[in-house]
């Protein structure tokens, strides 16, 4: 392990997570209309009221002197006081947090199991009619706009036939069923409305690294050795062609979280997704800044893991 | 080879056909005991929620309608136009001759959720330490309070420096929802903890608030108010409100038979959407009910507008749009139209539309933007106009491509721009920049609401204000005197003569009263009439037929 780039790769999440958190918080000042609307609601309210919220909220001061304060509150791990919710933006994230690590492990999980094994199937007979089923299949998925598809599986399993639950992570009374039982049927039909668009995507990159594999020298080796087809493709042939999938996956995180805001409203899925729809048409900056930096900060972390993993997966790579 | 996928398949089917089995079971509703007790509702909520202290947060429709079940308020106005005063909190009230002098009587049964007493020492605080200065309305509404003086703790006495025939309305939960002193007293109320775990006197207790999932309510068992029968309210268990932003969902979680009850807000249900519910077959039915104070959709007309400060092209503007055809495609019917000669936007309270009302008439209108100056070039056009609607109302768009096309006949071309509430704030009611915004407003329980949307000294004070920029000194005084005149016939007069003149000028030009849309599982029982988003859900009830999974 080069402990030197690990450090140098540490620090360079700085300057990133730094750079977005400034030009969002002056993106956010971009958006016409006004924050103080939220607290006055339909019924109107007199000028002296807004601007005693506008004090209480602090956007009686300048853009600048905002951003200053922000950022010396980010530094000091203080991330604010949501607008509207009366909780601090830490504790608002957090309890929100798991929701959305449940949903997109599932669809990372099926998307990558599907793919891998679609893929392999797609590539054990290349230009076949299996291949060409499957390859039609992977277009059509990823064409599809993710809440549509969503709303049509809501329509024909939970509408229609009734056998799997509509919205939300839980029944709102459990009743007689099991809880396991309960979150698993309620994870179902979101996860495969999520991680359809990556499986598509893992589908045709397997196939055609599968396809690149299985005519290397080393396949027809093991094949001369008397290797069974099972072992060549799934030994052999598959372990390499996977390094490209587990790259993909990673830089595929941060649409999928994009993704996630979209299902989890569909859904009703009490995750960031949701969150962050919310605060966006609340306009409740703190909270908004806040899920930014959590969001970059995976993302950036995440991408930083994976070039870590490639290490293991390839001998070759060196860091750095 | 076969027959080992033969026996495979012969495995698996098994298994799968067990699970439907015991899903089917698990999901077939048992009918259980008779009464009219028990049972919970769950009821679907297009929003996240943010607070649910109802006496200083912003009343939203789907807020408004989850905190109400924790609360009461002194009286409760009649939805129905008649002015009438239901007693809440207070059993009774005498108001002195010369109006200054209110005298409420309150009930001494009444307990906070907590087991304390509820007494005159938190109508005093209710109103001078949490309504008045941390609701939005709270200036406006009750700076005429001079004093609250407590005599006994059943009994308040609230001095006022003025007459004001509309301030026993104030009392209602609406504007002022009761919060106990002993909890309360010397907090900050926007940052206390209250407002997420909030105790009241209500007829259901508050239990658990799952952010950005649900809110549970429990039934309050020492509730004072029994229903007409003597049956002790209220008669549901529990209240779980699930938060479904997408309303396409939320549609089909009522007819997956996950939630029971949708309430209504502004544009949520279109009108095929509403046939279509009706027509299938599964126990799920919206009922439209109109109100007096019931939202009627205005478009607003900027007077400083650059055509729109023409009263001869308001008034073509108006001839052209076809409210027949906006109710009958956009809303299936299902809307009141105020144009005619039978009603216009106060005539629950009037009684009387006024005369001049603008049927559809395209001819009418070209002689009108003829004699204005505003003639068609030679392609036919005359000139370009914008409107603005809100994002949310999903009713809107298709009202203005009615509108659009409208408008083309007349050589008027109409450029529609979509923005959201923050926006629109800034753009039409506080900088009065654009031409024309559709927006729903309720006009009622009280006539006097028209204060805030027409009279010149509400000209860029915020939301649904005087937007238009209408300034008419006989208006001013008509709506002035009507809020201090305690005889309801000369009251009456004056705004039916104010009627008549917003009429003719068209500061805002009011095209049909929407109804409020219930969408709710037929077992469900006792939704009064004259419920709205302001009262709680205290009289519905299932009927003696709980679904076993309730």
């Amino acid at each position: 392990m080069n402990y030197n780039y690990l450090a140098k790769r540490t620090l360079q999440i700085i300057p990133v997570v730094l750079g977005i958190l400034v030009m969002s918080f002056l993106m956010i000042q971009l958006a016409p209309g006004d924050v103080v609307f939220m607290f006055i609601g339909e019924s109107g309210a007199d000028p002296e009221f807004e601007a005693q919220i506008r004090k209480r909220l602090g956007l009686d001061k300048s853009v600048l002197e905002q951003l200053i304060l922000y950022l010396k509150g980010v530094l000091t791990g203080d991330l604010g006081k949501s607008f509207v919710m009366n909780e601090s933006v830490s504790k608002i994230i957090w309890d929100r947090a798991l929701p959305t690590i449940i949903l997109m492990s599932s669809s990372i999980i099926f998307g990558a199991v599907f793919g891998i094994l679609i893929g392999v199937y797609a590539a054990t007979k290349p230009y076949s009619l299996r291949d060409n089923v499957s390859m039609v299949i992977a277009l059509f998925l990823y064409s599809l706009p993710n809440f549509w598809l969503g709303q049509m599986l809501i329509i024909v399993f939970s509408v229609n036939w009734g056998i799997l639950p509509v919205s939300g992570m839980e029944s709102m009374i459990l009743g007689d069923k099991s809880f396991l039982m309960d979150r698993l049927t309620h994870l179902l039909l979101p996860t495969i409305t999520l991680g359809s668009t990556l499986g598509a995507f893992v589908m045709r990159f397997v196939r055609a690294s599968m396809i690149e594999a299985l005519g290397q020298d080393y396949i027809l080796t093991a094949k001369s050795k008397g290797l069974s087809d099972g072992k060549i493709f799934f030994k052999h042939a598959l372990k390499n062609a996977l390094l490209p999938v587990v790259t993909y996956i990673g830089l595929r995180l941060g649409y999928m979280l994009s993704g996630a805001v979209v299902i989890e409203s569909v859904f009703g899925w009490p995750g960031l997704g949701l969150l962050m729809l919310d605060a966006l048409f609340e306009r409740d900056y703190p909270l908004i800044m806040g899920l930014f930096i959590v969001i970059s900060l995976s993302v950036t972390i995440i991408t930083f893991i994976i070039d870590i993993l490639y290490t293991y997966l390839d001998p070759r790579i060196r860091l750095k | 080879m076969r027959n080992k996928t033969l026996s495979t398949v012969s495995k698996l089917i098994l298994p799968v056909l067990l699970m439907f089995f015991v899903i089917s079971i698990l999901t077939t509703e048992k009918v259980v005991a008779a009464s009219k007790h028990g049972g919970a509702l769950i009821i679907g909520v297009p929003g996240s929620q943010k607070n649910l202290n109802s006496a200083i947060y912003p009343k939203t429709f789907s807020g408004q309608l989850i905190s109400i079940n924790l609360f009461d308020g002194l009286l409760r106005v009649s939805k129905m136009g008649d002015g009438k005063l239901t007693p809440m909190l207070a059993k009774s009230w005498d108001v002195s001759s010369d109006g200054k002098t209110i005298t409420l009587n309150l009930r001494d049964d009444v307990n906070w959720h907590d087991g304390k007493k509820f007494t005159s020492e938190d109508v005093k605080f209710g109103i001078l330490d949490i309504c008045r200065p941390h609701h939005p309305q709270g200036k406006n509404n009750y700076s005429i309070v001079e004093s609250i003086t407590t005599p006994d703790p059943y009994k308040a006495i609230i001095k006022l420096s003025k007459s004001d025939a509309t301030f026993l309305t104030k009392l209602d939960s609406k504007w002022c929802s009761m919060a106990p002193k002993h909890i309360l007293e010397g907090q900050d109320i926007p940052n206390s903890d209250y407002n997420n775990a909030p105790i009241g006197t209500g007829p259901f207790k508050f239990v658990e608030w799952k952010k950005g999932d649900r809110i549970v309510f429990e039934r309050n068992k020492d509730y004072w108010a029994k229903s007409s029968n003597g049956d002790q309210l209220p008669y549901l268990d529990k209240l779980y409100f699930k938060i479904l932003p997408n309303k396409t969902s939320l549609i089909s979680s009522l007819e997956a038979g996950e939630i029971d009850f949708i309430h209504s807000y502004p544009g949520y249900l279109a009108g095929k959407e509403i046939s279509r519910v009706n027509d299938a077959d599964n126990g799920i039915k919206v009922h439209s009910f109109a109100y007096a104070n019931m939202a009627f959709d205005f478009i607003y007309m900027n007077m400083k507008g650059k055509h729109t400060g023409n009263k001869k092209v308001r008034q073509a503007i108006a001839h052209l749009i076809n409210t027949d055809e906006i109710i009958d495609k956009v809303f299936a019917g299902v809307a009141d139209n105020v144009r005619n000669d039978k009603q216009g936007f106060i005539s629950w309270y009037t009684g009387e539309a006024p005369s001049q009302y603008y049927p559809y008439n395209v001819s009418k209108a070209e002689a009108l933007l003829d004699s204005a100056g505003y003639k068609k070039d030679g392609s036919g056009n005359r000139f370009k106009i914008s409107i603005i609607h809100e994002q949310k109302n999903s009713n809107h768009p298709k009202v203005l491509d009615i509108m659009r096309s409208n408008l083309k006949a007349a050589g008027i071309e109409l450029d529609v721009m979509k923005m959201d509430a923050s926006a629109i704030t800034e753009k039409v009611h506080k900088k009065m920049n654009y031409d024309m915004y559709i927006t729903t407003i309720a006009t009622g329980p009280d006539p006097d609401l028209l204060t805030k949307s027409w009279h010149s000294k509400n000209i860029g004070k915020g939301w649904n204000a005087n937007s238009s920029g209408y300034n008419n000194k006989k208006i001013d005084n008509l709506l002035d005197n009507g809020r201090g005149e305690l005889d309801p016939v000369k009251r009456k007069k004056m705004y039916v003569e104010a009627h008549q003149i917003l009429a003719e000028d068209i500061p805002m030009l009011a095209l049909y009263g929407t109804k409020w849309l219930w969408t709710y599982n037929e077992k469900l029982d006792g939704f009064p009439i004259g419920y709205t988003f302001r009262d709680g859900l205290e009289t519905v009830n299932w009927d003696g037929k709980i679904p076993s999974n309730r």
